[in-house]
C-alpha cells in the first residue's frame, strides 16, 4: 500500500492557458482548537512557510503574543514578520507539526517552503500531467 | 470541440462507439484533451475552501535565500520539540 496521495494543479489564470495552472494544496492548520482549511501554494524556491496576516487572524493567532521577529527577503522583507507554530493536517495524513513566517502581508497566499513543509513531506511534480503527489517523510 | 467538451463522460464514450474507425482516428486528440480537461475540472471541483478565485491576481512573494529566517525556524521546531 503506497502512503502518498496525488492532486490536481489548481487553474488560477484561464487567459494564459497551460501557464496558468499552478501546485495549490489543500491542507487544514489548526491552532489552540482553531482550524482553518485553505490552500497552500508548494514552493520549492521558498526558504520558509509563509502564513499570510489574515489566515493567522482567522486562527486566532495574536499578532503581540508573538514574541519572535524575523526578517524575510524580496517583497516580503516590506512587512514585519513573526514566527509562529502551527499544526498541518493533509487529507489522512498524521498532522505534522509546521513553523511559519506570519506576514502583515495581506494580499497573498499560503506559502509552503523548504522550512519545514519539504522537510516533513516528499513532493513530486509531474507538471505535464497537471498534478503532484504528496508523502510523509521516511521516519528515520 | 466545444460540443464534446461539454458532454459527460458517459456520453462521450457512446459518442465514440457510433463512429467508424477513421473518424476515431480523427476525433482521438480532441476526446484525450476533453477527457483531460473533465479529469482535471472533476478534481478541481472536488476540492473545497480552496479560497482560490479563477483570473484573480495571486502575487508571489517567494522567499527566496531567507536564511536567517528558516534559522529562527528551525530553532523553534527544535524548542517545541524538547518541550513535548
Amino acid at each position: 500500500m503506497t502512503n502518498s496521495q496525488r492532486f490536481s494543479y489548481q487553474q488560477i489564470n484561464q487567459k494564459i492557458g497551460e501557464a496558468g495552472y499552478l501546485p495549490f494544496l489543500p491542507i487544514t492548520l489548526t491552532y489552540n482548537n482553531n482550524s482553518l482549511t485553505v490552500s497552500g501554494l508548494l514552493d520549492s524556491g521558498a526558504t520558509v512557510n509563509v502564513l499570510p496576516y489574515h489566515q493567522g487572524k482567522q486562527l486566532g493567532l495574536e499578532w503581540e503574543k508573538q514574541t519572535i521577529s524575523m526578517n524575510l527577503t524580496g517583497n516580503l522583507a516590506n512587512y514585519e514578520s513573526r514566527a509562529v507554530l502551527l499544526t498541518g493536517k493533509i487529507n489522512n495524513f498524521h498532522p505534522v507539526n509546521l513553523a511559519f513566517a506570519w506576514t502583515k502581508a495581506e494580499n497573498i497566499s499560503l506559502i509552503l517552503g523548504q522550512v519545514n513543509f519539504f522537510l516533513e513531506f516528499d513532493i513530486c511534480f509531474y507538471r505535464s500531467q497537471l498534478l503532484f503527489e504528496v508523502k510523509p517523510k521516511i521516519k528515520s | 470541440m466545444e460540443t464534446i467538451t461539454i458532454l459527460v463522460e458517459s456520453e462521450v464514450a457512446q459518442l465514440y462507439r457510433e463512429v467508424t474507425p477513421k473518424q476515431q482516428q480523427k476525433i482521438q486528440p480532441l476526446l484525450n484533451n476533453s477527457l483531460k480537461e473533465i479529469l482535471v475540472n472533476e478534481l478541481t471541483e472536488n476540492k473545497n475552501n480552496l479560497n482560490i478565485i479563477p483570473n484573480e491576481d495571486y502575487p508571489i512573494y517567494s522567499p527566496l535565500n531567507a536564511f536567517e529566517a528558516a534559522d529562527t525556524l528551525l530553532k523553534l521546531l527544535k524548542e517545541n520539540k524538547q518541550n513535548d
